[in-house]
């Protein structure tokens, strides 16, 4: 083989063997969770390293029983901001008599309660990685909450971890009903932390600032109904719907605690 | 080991060391290097550190094994970090003849910010033909640049003496 015709052999080795991986992917995906898996124990081992540090560095900037006080109270802020965000939603629900499902759907679903240990592992990630697995009973399709409302969705589960999709995911979509008038769309996740777009809402619909968004549960949904996405933060006209956006209910930045609803959609 | 064409054989099982290291390296250490939550890009460095070191054939080699170590840890479709660290070794590689060899340290700081930054454009810009996922929003994807560009260049010396020193005596020279 010539030196000048080498690199493009090469280039076309390279452009074949990674459009062969990529057609393979979806079939390969278990492999790549089982190699997850096997990574966990060395992801804690640097977690509790660096944990290590942070402590250390804590006793200068402040203390450990303080910031655990700080995410403690963080915890029952959102507990009370939910408990508001879901009075809300209940009062349009009894004022219309349509109250065919209540909260005890949403509370009777098995819960377990973990902790937010990680966030992405690389800078095109979105995902966040809490400290519940297989051995908690943790599904893929699982909802994840906070006392402030809908975190996300279970997308990979380890035997001790799973990866959680955050609901401002760009590639999330939610079933969401607004609070007032009871309209149905869907809540399309932009980029973690920022808002959401609700699309679907008609351009009759009375859309108010800062109304509750909640999850519509809707048959085929994701979601049980009633988990508090968010409120409504901006709401423009558009050609066919309302362009509305949701700032999610849940602050992913200050949250620590989270539940996984053993619930998994149809 | 193998041999690509004339002049460079490629000591396969050290490639293949490096890439678990990093891959190891990555999810105990790197991972947890954040600033403005931008980590560092260590699969992307090593495919360039390697296309400097070894040319365009161990560039191309390095730069895939690297890359599908990379998308063990992606949630994207795999192959995607195994086509963009491909292309970068390669070409970087190729070229690597006609960088300047009397400023060594020099040379390979601009390689590493320069392709960086192609393969930080390349990936969201493959991700988004191939696997449609939507770019991320301007002012994080700039953050992201420059950031992992920063970090990336911080530990460039300190791969490039480690990829030096292990592949050093498999070399052979042109």
């Amino acid at each position: 083989m010539t030196s000048s015709s080498r690199p493009r052999f090469l280039f076309a080795l390279i452009l074949l063997s990674s459009l062969t991986v990529l057609a393979a992917s979806s079939s390969l995906t278990p492999a790549r969770d089982r190699v997850r898996a096997e990574l966990d124990p060395v992801r804690d081992l640097g977690r509790r390293a660096t944990a290590g540090v942070s402590v250390g560095l804590g006793r200068f900037g402040g203390d450990k029983k303080l910031r655990e006080e700080n995410a403690r109270l963080r915890r029952d802020l959102d507990a009370a901001r939910s408990a508001s965000l879901r009075y809300e939603d209940a009062l349009r629900e009894r004022e219309e008599l349509l109250t065919l499902r209540t909260y005890s759907e949403l509370t009777a679903i098995a819960a377990v309660d973990g902790r937010i240990i990680d966030g992405p592992i690389n800078n095109f990630d979105e995902t966040i990685e809490i400290d519940l697995g297989a051995k908690q009973g943790v599904q893929i399709g699982n909802p994840v909450v906070t006392g402030a409302g809908l975190v996300g969705v279970v997308v990979g589960v380890g035997p001790d971890r799973a990866r959680v999709s955050p609901v401002s995911n760009a590639s999330s979509a939610v079933g969401a009903r607004l609070s007032r008038s009871g309209d149905t769309g869907i809540a399309r996740g932009v980029s973690t932390g920022r808002a959401l777009d609700l699309d679907l809402i008609d351009l009759e619909t009375k859309v108010a600032i800062g109304e509750v968004v909640v999850t519509s549960g809707l048959q085929g949904s994701k979601f049980p109904p009633g988990i508090p996405v968010g409120r409504v933060a901006r709401v423009r006209p558009g050609t066919i719907h309302q362009k509305i956006a949701v700032r999610p209910a849940v602050d992913l930045e200050r949250s620590v605690y989270v539940s996984v609803l053993l619930w998994v959609g149809p | 080991m193998i041999t690509f064409g004339v002049d460079a054989r490629v000591p396969v099982a050290r490639v293949l060391l490096l890439s678990v290291t990093v891959l190891v390296l990555h999810v105990m250490l790197f991972s947890r290097f954040s600033l403005f939550a931008v980590r560092p890009e260590p699969f992307l460095l090593l495919a360039i550190i390697g296309a400097l070191q070894l040319g365009p054939s161990g560039g191309a080699l390095l730069g895939c094994t690297s890359g599908l170590a990379a998308d063990l840890l992606s949630s994207s479709p795999l192959g995607l970090w195994m086509l963009v660290c491909g292309i970068i070794g390669l070409g970087l590689g190729a070229l690597q003849g006609q960088l300047n060899q009397e400023r060594q340290g020099t040379t390979t700081m601009v390689a590493v910010a320069s392709c960086t930054v192609l393969g930080l454009l390349l990936y969201p810009t493959l991700a988004f033909a191939i696997a449609e996922k939507s770019f991320p929003p301007p002012l994080r994807f700039l953050t992201i640049l420059v950031f992992a560009c920063l970090w990336n260049l911080l530990l460039a010396p300190g791969f490039a003496a480690t990829t030096r020193r292990l592949l050093r005596a498999k070399r052979v020279a042109r």
